[in-house]
């Protein structure tokens, strides 16, 4: 059980990892900070309701930090650290309460962890002129964090069944 | 058509119209947060109009922590040096329009990052700590405290 867990945590990193770097291919708002489309966060999704809070973060860091050394500077890794701060503290909030479909607590997560990386660049340059980029900021949060939701969805109630069981 | 019919449409109508309200209410807390977001991005687009929306005439340079300024009106070519004087990113002002020409960092995502025209419009160039805004002098008083 141990070890079949573990080699499915293995599994869910290798595919975040590559989609990760998927995402650093394709050429989507090039350069305004923070971003993305978020395509690892529907693996983020799927740990955090398959295996829970702590094998998500887990494997999240392990994530940034292999994507930070391999594509990336010291100051990528702590924006992307950041970011994903943001977006999980608020998932896990949200899902604790039960109240939310799992789509749902994607958008906010979308939004948070493009919300926590202005903030961080904001800080980091000293300035508000970033700011500029937080309203087409949220709204590709949301957007994004909406379509990897509905995937996500998809995936956790056909994967939970087959990971649970046996 | 009938009465009868009538009252079958009218009855299917009804039944559509209470599994609407039970989705709904179902739903409740998810299309609360979903109206409070789209609300929260609106609002968030109205104020950065409100803040942002002159014509902006001075170009903003901060490199580490020299902060510069260049009239948009004039064209200019201007070489970021770091403090050995080694060159590493190149910034053009052209017809009003800004733009990161050349860069030595290693991900080039300022030279990606294409032409900006609009106050409050940025490129920014993160491994080298560089961030090049446009903006109107005088406009906004904090940001002319930042610059100072
Ligand atoms: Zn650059």
């Amino acid at each position: 059980m141990k070890s079949k867990k573990l080699s499915f945590l293995g599994l869910f990193l290798t595919a975040a990892l590559i989609l990760s770097y998927i995402e650093t291919l394709i050429p989507f708002f090039y350069g305004i900070p923070g971003l993305k489309l978020g395509l690892a966060n529907a693996m983020v999704m799927l740990l955090l309701y398959i295996y829970g809070v702590k094998d998500c973060i887990l494997v999240n860091i392990i994530r940034i930090l292999i994507v930070g050394f391999f594509f990336g500077n010291a100051f990528s890794i702590i924006y992307s650290l950041v970011g994903a701060l943001f977006s999980v503290i608020i998932m896990v909030i949200l899902k604790k309460t039960d109240k939310f479909d799992l789509a749902v607590v994607s958008i906010c997560g979308g939004m948070a962890h493009n919300t926590g990386q202005i903030l961080i660049a904001s800080v980091f340059f000293g300035t508000p002129y970033l700011l500029y980029y937080l309203p087409v900021l949220l709204l590709s949060g949301f957007i994004c964090g909406g379509v990897i939701g509905i995937i996500s969805k998809g995936l956790v109630t056909r994967l939970k069944v087959l990971l649970t069981n046996g | 058509m009938n009465a009868r019919a009538f009252i079958t449409l009218v009855q299917e109508l009804t039944v559509i119209k209470v599994k609407f309200k039970q989705t709904i209410k179902n739903n409740r807390a998810n299309i609360t947060i979903l109206i409070i977001l789209i609300f929260l991005i609106v609002a968030f687009f109205l104020a950065r109009n409100f803040f942002w929306s002159d014509t902006p005439d001075t170009v903003v340079i901060q490199h580490n922590d020299s902060i510069k300024e260049y009239p948009l009106s004039e064209d200019n070519d201007i070489a970021i040096m770091d403090i050995l004087n080694n060159y590493h990113n190149l910034v053009i002002i052209k017809d009003g329009k800004v733009w990161m020409e050349k860069a030595d960092c290693p991900d080039k995502l300022c030279m990606k990052q294409g032409k900006i025209s609009k106050e409050g419009q940025s490129i920014v160039c993160l491994p080298h700590k560089i961030i090049v805004s446009l903006r109107k002098k005088g406009h906004s008083p904090e940001m002319d405290a930042v610059a100072k």
